[in-house]
């Protein structure tokens, strides 16, 4: 961490995309615990590729470090040595984000995004909906996928948007940036809050309140009916979202504290060594198999008894 | 006679319901149809898809159980998933809130 005043180098190298989520958070966490005045240089230099879970990450790590106060002027970014990546950043609208650090010019035409959605900020119940929207629009224009996967994706990015909104109890709300890689056959989604994480969040719910650590909170969190407020959530859309995923191949990677559970395709659970501060929820989606919400609805349980009250 | 409500959520709100928020302002109107002693059918024609708040915060928070209604609250078109998904919502809040 940066003495008071101090420049506060972040420096990122390679590839960041979501199988290296870790390294992302390892290389922002300098970003997320400063807690007085700095000048940050973002060095760029040697980065080739910043997924969009990586983008809303920084994004959020810079916003939360403005809103305190803490950023000095002042600030460089050091550009990527490689032009199309560059050019990349760029389209994603990352230096717009990072326009009060440095604000370095584009040398390109720029038209609307296609396939693909710059990083998001959104704090209130009125601008979570249209992020859904925005989110799962990028998917349709490139990806050409069918309505039912249509659906399925907004209803998700709908109950996960509203998650940070509702549970993450942070002033900057939550951060989200989308891209689709056609050659993959990807969808990737990427929700950012720097909030509570999901340990403390659930355990304003007694029920919930002796959970020892982030991986069984988040393991709790991903089962159907749990949610901190149970007077107004129903704790089923980020269940629903992992089975989702499941039978579609894809992943549902949520990151909080120091908790880590991936569901879907190869599901695991694991304590990282990072305490991340907040929540990352990630899902990445294949978009060559069905993404059916229907189907999932008609296999919920008739008769589970886990159900929760006020 | 009593009075019919009819809403097309459809119509209104597209073929696709999401948010909590869009749920509770049309349970609102059910709610205030049925305190003037109207009887509500929510057609769902057109209606693809449902998220499980907008369920849970249409179906599991009203007054009347939609599973009790007998005529005060009827659904039409509600196809074969948002009938399981509405039963789910419901078995977790046994009571309305």
């Amino acid at each position: 961490m940066a003495a008071e005043g101090e420049e506060l180098l972040v420096e990122l190298r390679g590839s960041y995309d979501l199988d290296r989520l870790e390294r992302a958070i390892q290389d922002s966490m300098p970003l997320l615990e400063v807690d007085g005045p700095v000048r940050v240089r973002l060095d760029l230099s040697r980065a080739v590729f910043l997924g969009p879970t990586t983008i809303a990450l920084l994004e959020a790590g810079v916003r939360r470090i403005e809103e305190a106060g803490h950023l000095l002027p002042g600030g460089s970014i050091v550009l990527p040595k490689n032009p199309l990546t560059e050019r990349y950043l760029h389209r994603m609208d990352f230096f717009r984000g990072m326009a009060t650090v440095a604000d370095p010019p584009e040398d390109f035409e720029r038209h609307s995004p296609v396939g693909f959605r710059p990083c998001q900020q959104f704090e209130t119940e009125e601008q979570f909906p249209g992020v859904a929207k925005a989110l799962t629009d990028a998917l349709v224009e490139r990806c050409k996928v069918d309505e039912v996967a249509e659906a399925a994706t907004l209803i998700c990015l709908n109950e996960l948007t509203e998650n940070v909104i509702h549970h993450a109890n942070s002033d900057l709300g939550g951060f989200a940036a989308c891209q689709t890689a056609l050659k993959k056959k990807r969808f990737e989604v990427g929700i950012v809050d720097l909030g509570v994480g999901i340990r403390q969040s659930l355990s304003k719910n007694p029920r919930y309140a002796d959970i020892e650590n982030d991986v069984d909170a988040i393991a709790t969190a991903l089962e159907p009916r749990v949610t901190a407020t149970p007077h107004r959530n129903s704790g089923i859309g980020l269940s629903i979202t992992k089975l989702l995923l499941r039978e579609n191949d894809g992943q549902l990677i949520v990151r909080s504290g120091t908790g880590l559970v991936v569901g879907g395709d190869k599901e695991r659970a694991e304590a990282m060594p990072l305490k991340l501060p907040g929540t990352i929820v990630a899902m990445r989606a294949r978009t060559d198999q069905p993404l059916d919400i229907g189907k999932i609805y008609e296999a919920l349980p008739l008769d589970d008894d886990d159900e929760d009250d006020d | 006679m009593t009075t019919k409500m009819m809403i097309r959520p459809a119509e209104e709100l597209g073929p696709v319901l999401a948010g909590r928020n869009v749920a509770a302002s049309l349970r609102d109107r059910v709610e205030a149809a049925l305190a003037r002693g109207e009887a509500v059918v929510i057609d769902f024609e057109g209606v693809h898809a449902m998220s499980p708040s907008f369920a849970d915060e249409l179906f599991a928070k009203l007054s009347v159980r939609p599973d009790q209604g007998g005529d005060q609250i009827r659904f039409e078109h509600l196809r074969d998933d948002l009938q399981a998904l509405m039963d789910y919502v419901l078995r977790g809040r046994p009571s309305a809130s």
